[in-house]
């Protein structure tokens, strides 16, 4: 399964849930933060959240077997601090066609990790 | 056994805190403190009573960052040799340079992986080992009255009085394999010598001796003032420094503006009937995209450059 873990050992496979959990409030996050955008709202102010948020699932995300999703977020950060440098005249682009497709990649990317973290979790109960 | 060090880790994220407190005990250690703010961790560390052995800093945290928090850290007189690890998901050339710059002794990022946790800790333990011997050892001579004496050979890569632009020799070396790990190539390291240093060291106390270097250092860290740079003594009368560039270096005219920069000094030197500071500069020694190995070797490359000129020169002048 794609979004199974990688090779997890006792220990991740214990925090996992704790993982998951923080992982998904983090998305709540992201997502509140689009919603502004959507709206109409301060684009630095929400790319700011975006990236201070997918800095910290870049952090962990690889240490409890996710580096699909690892990857996706350091990619999403990268791109809020490309967007940090840019005019803002120039920054429409960038968000509309790299930044908000990534952050669907890693919503997808969370969506596979639940599954197939289920599954795992699931392993070797009576 | 891993040593009974104390660590303190500074992260605003949780989870990073859950993934750090079971990789090191795994690998046998205590749970770190984990504070999630480098305020919280200042106001720890002020407590000379909370005795930390080591640190481990994240770089991005709201508030303040863990640049600015490991500068703030070495302000203070009892924590400005503690072994500082910036562990941080921050690859960029600036944060690399910047964390050395303000006195980190490593740099790892994330994710961490167990073995590389485990050898990094060990350097950590090590070093923390050692800082807690050559302290008790000048407490100990403190309580016997005598004055904190301050022994060292030669060749070793001491830390100098009052040099704020000068970091550790192990600092440099972990600069350079960190630029290396993380693939960014575009340096140049570049080896200085003092002339007769070797002679000044038989002639001087020890306390003497490192004030004679820190004026060196001071006077090699004004020459290169336009220019982006790491440097630290490097033990015998050396110093090397880490430039973030690849063009070539004007060597000769370094040591023009290194000598004038001493030139200051000449009425205090003739009062204490010391010679003025002579100071060779060596050929720079670059990294690039093609010989990215080279770079773990350069430092000794720049030091071996700067001998063997200095070596040509003595044996043109005799003749």
């Amino acid at each position: 399964m794609a979004g199974q873990p990688v090779s997890i050992e006792p220990w991740q496979k214990a925090l996992l849930p704790q993982f998951l959990d923080m992982t998904v409030k983090r998305l709540f996050e992201i997502e509140a933060a689009r919603r502004q955008l959507a709206q109409g709202g301060d684009v630095m102010t929400s790319v700011q959240i975006i990236g201070s948020v997918t800095h910290k699932i870049a952090g962990t995300a690889e240490s409890f077997g996710f580096p699909v999703l690892g990857q996706l977020a350091r990619r999403a950060e990268g791109l809020c601090l490309d967007l940090a440098r840019l005019a803002p005249a120039s920054r429409a682009e960038l968000l509309q066609t790299r930044l908000l497709p990534t952050l669907d990649a890693l919503a997808g990317a969370l969506d596979a990790a639940l599954d197939g973290s289920a599954a795992t979790l699931a392993q070797g109960r009576p | 056994m891993p040593a009974k060090t104390r660590y303190l880790a500074v992260d605003d994220d949780p989870a990073f805190h859950l993934v750090l407190t079971q990789l090191m005990m795994m690998l046998g250690y205590a749970a770190p403190v984990c504070v999630s703010s480098a305020a919280e961790a200042l106001a720890l560390l002020a407590d000379p009573q909370a005795e930390f052995d080591a640190v481990l800093l994240d770089i991005q945290m709201p508030g303040m960052n863990g640049i600015e928090a490991c500068q703030r850290m070495r302000a203070m007189p009892h924590h400005r040799d503690t072994p500082v690890m910036m562990i941080t998901t921050m690859n960029g050339r600036d944060y690399v340079d910047q964390a050395f710059a303000v006195g980190a002794t490593d740099y790892l990022t994330k994710p961490i992986h167990r073995l590389e946790l485990q050898a990094r800790l060990g350097m950590l333990d090590r070093l923390a080992a050692e800082r807690k011997r050559s302290r008790s050892l000048l407490y100990a001579m403190d309580a016997m009255g005598d004055l904190p004496g301050v022994d060292f050979d030669f060749e070793d890569a001491v830390s100098l009085p009052k040099s704020e632009m000068l970091i550790d020799y192990l600092g440099l070396e972990n600069h350079l394999l960190t630029l290396s790990r993380l693939r960014l190539y575009a340096h140049t390291a570049i080896a200085f010598q003092v002339t007769g240093a070797s002679g000044l060291f038989n002639r001087l106390n020890r306390l003497e001796y490192l004030d004679y270097m820190a004026d060196v250092g001071a006077a090699i860290a004004a020459a290169l003032k336009s220019q982006t740079f790491l440097l630290a003594y490097a033990g015998s009368g050396e110093f090397v420094c880490v430039l973030n560039r690849t063009q070539p270096v004007d060597a000769l005219q370094i040591e023009q503006d290194i000598a004038t920069e001493l030139a200051a000094f000449e009425p205090i030197y003739a009062k204490l009937n010391l010679p003025l500071p002579v100071v060779r500069a060596g050929t720079g020694v670059s990294s690039g995209l093609f010989f990215p190995s080279a770079v773990k070797t350069m430092l000794r490359r720049a030091r071996m450059a700067v001998r063997g000129q200095n070596w040509m020169l003595s044996q043109v002048m005799a003749g």
